[in-house]
C-alpha cells in the first residue's frame, strides 16, 4: 500500500496536470523531433518493424450463403426425384397434367411413356408387350431400332386447350377444347423392309382438330382420368365407358363403387370366377358377369346401372337375337403364381344349330365355321403362322384384389398377343405385310408337278421360283381333304383353299386378280425368272395338307381352266391326249382326259378355288393319297363333274 | 482488384454456378429425343432402354441408373462447394471435374443405348454444363493472373 502512494506521488511530481490538447501537441512535437533524427541518420522506412495485427476472418459472404442453400435444397430435389422415380413415376400431379403427359408422349412417339400414364391396372402387363413387340420387330428387321419403332412416322399434338370437371372422388374428365395432330411419314426413314412393303406410297402428312372428333356424334372430345396412389393416370376403360354411356344417354356412372365393393365381388378361386363368369354368360345375367370382371381393369361394375340399361334396351328390339346356348360339361385347371393365375377351360354344350365344345384352344361349333384346331391350324388364322402353344394362348387370365379373384380380360388378351409375338418369324411376317415375294425361294416350280401345302412343315406356304417366257400363260388347281367332314357344304366348299400369286423380277404382281385356281391364266410378260407364291387359306374348317398344280395353259386340265360360273376355256391345244367335254350351264360337266394322267377316277364337284376330289380330296372319288409328297405323274384318264357356285 | 479482375473473377463465378444449374435441369429435359423412352427419366428410361436389348458394355443397368442421377447431383454439389468455399478452391475444381467426367461417360453411354441421332436435349444441356463448370473452377486463376503480370509490367514503362 505503501509502494503504491510512493509510485503515486512520484507521478505527480513529474509536471502539472495537462489537458488532452497538451498532450496531444507534445506528441506531435515529439513525433516531429523523431523524424527529424531518422532523416538525419538516414534510416529508410522498412528498417520500422511491421506491426502484426490480429488476423481477421473472412465474413461469410452473404450471396455464397443463399447459393449453398440453393444447392442443398436441388440436392433434396434431385434426391426426392430419385425417390419418387423408384417409388412409382407414373401418372402425373393432376387430370389435365396427365393428358397433357399422354398428348407429350405420343408427340414423342414413345409407346413407353404413354403406358406410364394410363391408368396403371389396365395396363399392367402392357410394358412387356410393348417390350417384346418393340424386340420382334427389330428382330425381323421391321424397324431399325427397337427403342425408336416409329421411325419415319412424325406424331405432334399442339395447342392443347384443356378443361377439367370433377366425376367424383378421384376421377376427372379432361375435355380437349382446343388443339391439333399431326401426322406425318418420311418413307426414307423407315426401315428397308418397310420401304419394300410401302413402295408405292409417298410422304403424306394430315392435321386434325382433336376438339372435333366425336362432332359426328354430338360428344366433345373427353378423356377420363383417375387417381391412383395420389397420382393422376388417364383410364381408357373409364373414357371408352363414358363414351358409351354419353352417346346412348344412359344413366350416370356410380364412380368408385367397385372398389368400394371389391371384397364382396369377384369369386373364392380362379376356377370359380371363370366358371361363374361363363355360367352367367349362359344365363345372360349380365350383373353376375359385371361383378366376376376386375373393377381396377375394367369397371363395368360402376356401369353396371347404364349397361344394364342397354342390353336391356337392345333385348327389346324387334330384330334383336341372341345366340343362346348351354353348359353341359364344365371343368377348370389353373396355374396359381402370386396374384395371377392362368386358368384353361375345358366345356361343352348345345345350342340351337347342335352341340359345341371348347378344349383349351381348341374350340368347335356345330356348323364348323368357327371351328379352331389344335393340331396344324393357324393361329388366328393368318396363313404361315405356327400353331404351337395355341392352348397356352388361350388360357383365361385371372387376378387376384383384395382376396377375390376376377378375370383379367386384359391379361387374356395380352397373353394371345404375346403368344402371337412370339410365333412371328420372317416368313409370317412377309406374309403378314403382303411381300411374300421376300420370302427366299424353297426351290423351283416345275410345271404339272403338284407341290403340297403342310402346314407344320413349310407352314402353308411355298415360294418358287419359275424360268417363264414372253407369252407363257399359267393355270392350277388347288385340292384338299377336309378332315372333318363339313355338316353343311355351302359351309366350307365355296371357299377357296389356296391361292398362287405370281412376282415379276422387280417385285411387282402379275395378276392383281389371282385367279389362277379359278381358271384365270395369267400371261407372263417377258423372259425372266419369277417368284411364285403359293398360299393356302386357314381359318374355317380343319384341313389337311392342300395340293396345288400349276400348268402352261396349254396343258392344263379341263377343270384348271374351269372359271367360276362354270365357263370352260374348252379343249386344250396341243395337249398331247388331252380331250375336254364343257357345259357352263346349270350344272355343267367337265371331263377331260389327260395323257399320262391320274387326276380322279371318278366323279368330282370342282367349286370355285376347291377342286374337291382331284387329289383324293372327296373320299367317295378319290384315287390317290392326301398328304403325299406329290400327285402321281398324270398317266390315267379322269373325268370331273363340275358344279359351278354362282 | 482491380474492375477488369473483378469482371472476369464474376465471369468464371457465373460459369461455375451456371453450369451446375445446367446438370440440374438436364435431369427435367428429355436425354432421348423421340422413340422408346423419350418421355422417361431416371431409372424408368434406363430400364427401357435396357429392356428393348440395349446394353452399354462395363455398365449394368443399376450402374446405369446412379451415372444418371449423379449428372443433376453433381449439379446441385457444385452449387453447395461454390457457397461454402468458392469457385477456384480445391474441393471446387474436384467437383467440377468430376461432374464433367460424369457428363462424358453418361454421354457415350446414351449414345451407346440410343445412338447419336435420337440423343436429347438432356445430355447435351449436361454436357455444356459440365465444361461451363471446369472452365469456372480451372481456367480462369491462370487468366487472371496473366492478365495481372501484364499490369505490372506495363506499370515502369507508364512511370
Amino acid at each position: 500500500m505503501s509502494d503504491m502512494h510512493d509510485e503515486l506521488n512520484e507521478l505527480a511530481g513529474r509536471g502539472s496536470p495537462r489537458g488532452f490538447d497538451e498532450v496531444f501537441a507534445a506528441a506531435a512535437a515529439s513525433a516531429e523531433r523523431e523524424s527529424v533524427e531518422r532523416d538525419s541518420r538516414g534510416d529508410d522506412l522498412d528498417t520500422i518493424p511491421f506491426v502484426m495485427s490480429e488476423p481477421i476472418r473472412p465474413r461469410r459472404r452473404p450471396l455464397g450463403s443463399m447459393i449453398a442453400a440453393a444447392g442443398v435444397a436441388a440436392l433434396v430435389l434431385v434426391g426426392a426425384f430419385a425417390v419418387s422415380a423408384v417409388v412409382g413415376s407414373g401418372g402425373a400431379g393432376s387430370a389435365a397434367g396427365a393428358v397433357r403427359r399422354l398428348a407429350d408422349a405420343v408427340s414423342h412417339e414413345d409407346p413407353l411413356a404413354a403406358a406410364d400414364v394410363l391408368a396403371p391396372d389396365e395396363v399392367r402387363s402392357l410394358h412387356g408387350t410393348l417390350d417384346a413387340a418393340a424386340n420382334k420387330a427389330r428382330e425381323l428387321q421391321l424397324v431399325q431400332t427397337a427403342s425408336a419403332p416409329l421411325t419415319g412416322v412424325d406424331f405432334n399434338i399442339s395447342g392443347l386447350k384443356l378443361s377439367t370437371q370433377s366425376l367424383g372422388d378421384g376421377y376427372a374428365k379432361v375435355t380437349v377444347d382446343g388443339g391439333s395432330f399431326t401426322a406425318s411419314t418420311h418413307k426414307a426413314q423407315f426401315s428397308a423392309l418397310m420401304q419394300k412393303v410401302l413402295r408405292d406410297t409417298h410422304d403424306n402428312s394430315s392435321q386434325t382438330d382433336l376438339a372435333k372428333l366425336e362432332s359426328s356424334e354430338n360428344l366433345p372430345t373427353f378423356v377420363v382420368t383417375v387417381r391412383r396412389g395420389g397420382r393422376w393416370y388417364v383410364s381408357a376403360a373409364y373414357t371408352v365407358l363414358e363414351y358409351v354411356r354419353e352417346s346412348n344417354q344412359l344413366p350416370p356412372a356410380d364412380f368408385g363403387s367397385g372398389q368400394r365393393a371389391i371384397s364382396t365381388l369377384g369369386a373364392d378361386s380362379p376356377d370359380a370366377a371363370v366358371q361363374d363368369s361363363m355360367r352367367a354368360l349362359q344365363r345372360e345375367d349380365w350383373s353376375k358377369l359385371m361383378d366376376m370382371v376386375s373393377p381396377n381393369e375394367i369397371p363395368v361394375y360402376d356401369y353396371r346401372v347404364a349397361l344394364t340399361t342397354l342390353a336391356r334396351r337392345d333385348n327389346a328390339q324387334p330384330d334383336s337375337s341372341t345366340a343362346r346356348f348351354s353348359i353341359d360339361a364344365m371343368s377348370t385347371t389353373s396355374q396359381v403364381n402370386g396374384d395371377t393365375a392362368k386358368v384353361t377351360l375345358k366345356a361343352s354344350g348345345t345350342t340351337d344349330s347342335g352341340k359345341w365344345s371348347l378344349d383349351g384352344g381348341c374350340f368347335s361349333a356345330p356348323d364348323e365355321t368357327i371351328s379352331v384346331s389344335c393340331g396344324g391350324e393357324s393361329v388366328l388364322g393368318i396363313a404361315g403362322l405356327a400353331s404351337g402353344g395355341l392352348e397356352q394362348a388361350s388360357q383365361i387370365t385371372v387376378v387376384e384384389q383384395k382376396g377375390r379373384w376376377f378375370v383379367s380380360p386384359v391379361g387374356t388378351v395380352l397373353d394371345v398377343v404375346d403368344h402371337f409375338i412370339a410365333q412371328l418369324d420372317r416368313r409370317s411376317l412377309f406374309v403378314l405385310l403382303n411381300i411374300p415375294n421376300q420370302i427366299p425361294p424353297d426351290g423351283r416350280l416345275t410345271l404339272g408337278r403338284p407341290i403340297v401345302l403342310r402346314t407344320p412343315t413349310n407352314r402353308g406356304i411355298q415360294v418358287l421360283t419359275f424360268d417363264g417366257h414372253k407369252g407363257e400363260s399359267l393355270v392350277g388347281l388347288a385340292a384338299a381333304k377336309p378332315t372333318v367332314k363339313p355338316k353343311s357344304a355351302s359351309s366350307i366348299d365355296d371357299l377357296p383353299r389356296a391361292q398362287v400369286r405370281v412376282f415379276g423380277p422387280d417385285g411387282s404382281e402379275l395378276g392383281d386378280d389371282g385367279g389362277v385356281l379359278e381358271g384365270q391364266p395369267i400371261t407372263l410378260p417377258a423372259d425372266a425368272t419369277y417368284t411364285v407364291v403359293i398360299e393356302r387359306f386357314y381359318g374355317f374348317g380343319a384341313a389337311s395338307d392342300v395340293t396345288v398344280t400349276i400348268w402352261d395353259t396349254a396343258d392344263a386340265p379341263a377343270a384348271a381352266r374351269q372359271q367360276p360360273g362354270g365357263v370352260c376355256l374348252g379343249p386344250s391345244p396341243g395337249a398331247s391326249g388331252a380331250s375336254t367335254t364343257c357345259s357352263s350351264s346349270g350344272s355343267s360337266t367337265c371331263t377331260y382326259t389327260i395323257d399320262g394322267g391320274q387326276m380322279c377316277s371318278s366323279e368330282t364337284t370342282v367349286s370355285p378355288g376347291l377342286r374337291i376330289g382331284l387329289n383324293g380330296g372327296d373320299s367317295k372319288s378319290s384315287s390317290g393319297s392326301v398328304g403325299g409328297p406329290a400327285f402321281p405323274p398324270p398317266t390315267a384318264t379322269s373325268s370331273a363333274t363340275s358344279t359351278p357356285h354362282g | 482488384m482491380g474492375e477488369g479482375a473483378r469482371r472476369r473473377v464474376l465471369l468464371a463465378d457465373g460459369c461455375y454456378l451456371a453450369g451446375g444449374a445446367a446438370l440440374v435441369a438436364s435431369a427435367f429435359l428429355h436425354w432421348i429425343a423421340r422413340g422408346a423412352g423419350s418421355g422417361l427419366r431416371g431409372h424408368a428410361l434406363i430400364d427401357a432402354l435396357v429392356a428393348l436389348g440395349k446394353h452399354v458394355p462395363a455398365l449394368s443397368s443399376g450402374k446405369l441408373t446412379v451415372l444418371w442421377y449423379l449428372v443433376p447431383a453433381l449439379g446441385a454439389v457444385s452449387w453447395i462447394v461454390y457457397g461454402v468455399a468458392g469457385a477456384r478452391r480445391p474441393s471446387a475444381r474436384i467437383v467440377a471435374l468430376a461432374a464433367l467426367v460424369v457428363v462424358l461417360v453418361a454421354d457415350a453411354a446414351f449414345r451407346q443405348l440410343a445412338g447419336s441421332a435420337r440423343l436429347g436435349w438432356g445430355p447435351k444441356v449436361a454436357l455444356v454444363g459440365g465444361i461451363a463448370m471446369c472452365a469456372g473452377a480451372w481456367v480462369p486463376e491462370a487468366w487472371l493472373a496473366s492478365r495481372r503480370r501484364v499490369a505490372r509490367s506495363s506499370e515502369p514503362a507508364s512511370a
